[in-house]
């Protein structure tokens, strides 16, 4: 390997390192169908939500500050495999073109300085 | 290089794209969306081997191949766009000369799976983007260990295919 492979592998890394220090717990927990929001839920109350679209069938669970996917009917259930918690954690079933995210607090489209 | 054997090998690194496609698709991941991504492998020896021309070839076959065998129309979206930046990417890493194959293999992971969230982006919307850091983190290991393999067999067959 030569010097600038290393130096972009540095690179690479130091970033990812300076956005996992920014995330932050989360809030809130926006559903997204198609790239529209279907639902936002507070993340602290349990929940379940049954999202049924010409895409698919998809149940989202909240429980206790965790969400993950129940069932889905798309073939992989990749997205079954796993739980979030944090803010900027997604789980994304691309068959059924369901997102979960969860948020923090403060919105992206808030501005640091109002003029 | 004469052009029949450019043709033939370019044909023999297509038809191992699609093998490693497959057992790609056999290994287990941690997460959607991260893959070994082994067909790189074949692109990039294309890339150091046949030129640039060829290796567009060889990466349009493998995706399309790849795609239609394992896969899904959907699939076949992602793979095209994750396929297109990480070409280009790694063409233009390997013009800058300052990269041995191991980083023009890791600039091509990273790449790969921006292009893919790019892809996302237009199907699923702004939840993509939190999604950014897993698969710039695999695409980093990745890109390193298909380079890592890419490097011993170029290193090993230059006698037997020659250089571009």
């Amino acid at each position: 390997m030569k010097k600038a492979d290393f130096i972009v592998l540095g690179f690479v890394v130091g970033l990812l390192l300076v956005w996992g220090a920014f995330t932050s717990g989360g809030e809130k927990v926006s559903i997204y169908v198609d790239g529209e929001v279907y639902k936002t839920l507070s993340l602290k109350e349990n929940a379940k939500v049954k999202i049924e679209t010409e895409y698919g069938k998809t149940t989202v669970v909240i429980d206790d500050g965790r969400v993950y996917i129940k069932e889905t009917s798309c073939p992989n259930k990749l997205c079954q495999k796993g739980e979030i918690s944090k803010a900027g954690q997604s789980i994304v079933c691309l068959p059924n073109r369901v997102s979960v995210l969860v948020e923090g607090k403060t919105k992206e489209t808030e501005a640091d300085v109002l003029l | 290089m004469i052009k029949n054997k450019k043709i033939a090998l370019a044909s023999l690194f297509a038809t191992l794209a699609v093998i490693l496609g497959g057992i790609d698709n056999l290994i287990p991941t941690p997460a959607p969306g991260v893959r070994l991504g082994l067909g790189n492998i074949t692109v990039l020896l294309a890339i150091y081997f046949l030129g640039y021309k060829s290796a567009v070839i060889v990466a349009l076959l493998k995706v399309f191949l790849c795609s239609t065998l394992f896969g899904s129309p959907t699939v076949f979206l992602y793979s095209l766009s994750g396929a297109a930046l990480s070409l280009l990417a790694m063409l233009a890493a390997k013009k800058m000369r300052c990269f041995s194959v191991v980083g023009v293999s890791l600039v091509g992971g990273i790449f790969h799976n921006l292009g893919q969230l790019m892809c996302a982006y237009f199907l699923v919307g702004k939840g993509a983007i939190y999604y950014v850091p897993v698969l710039c983190a695999s695409g980093c290991i990745a890109g390193v260990l298909t380079g890592i393999v890419a490097g011993i067999i170029i290193k090993r067959g230059r006698g037997l295919f020659g250089e571009e």
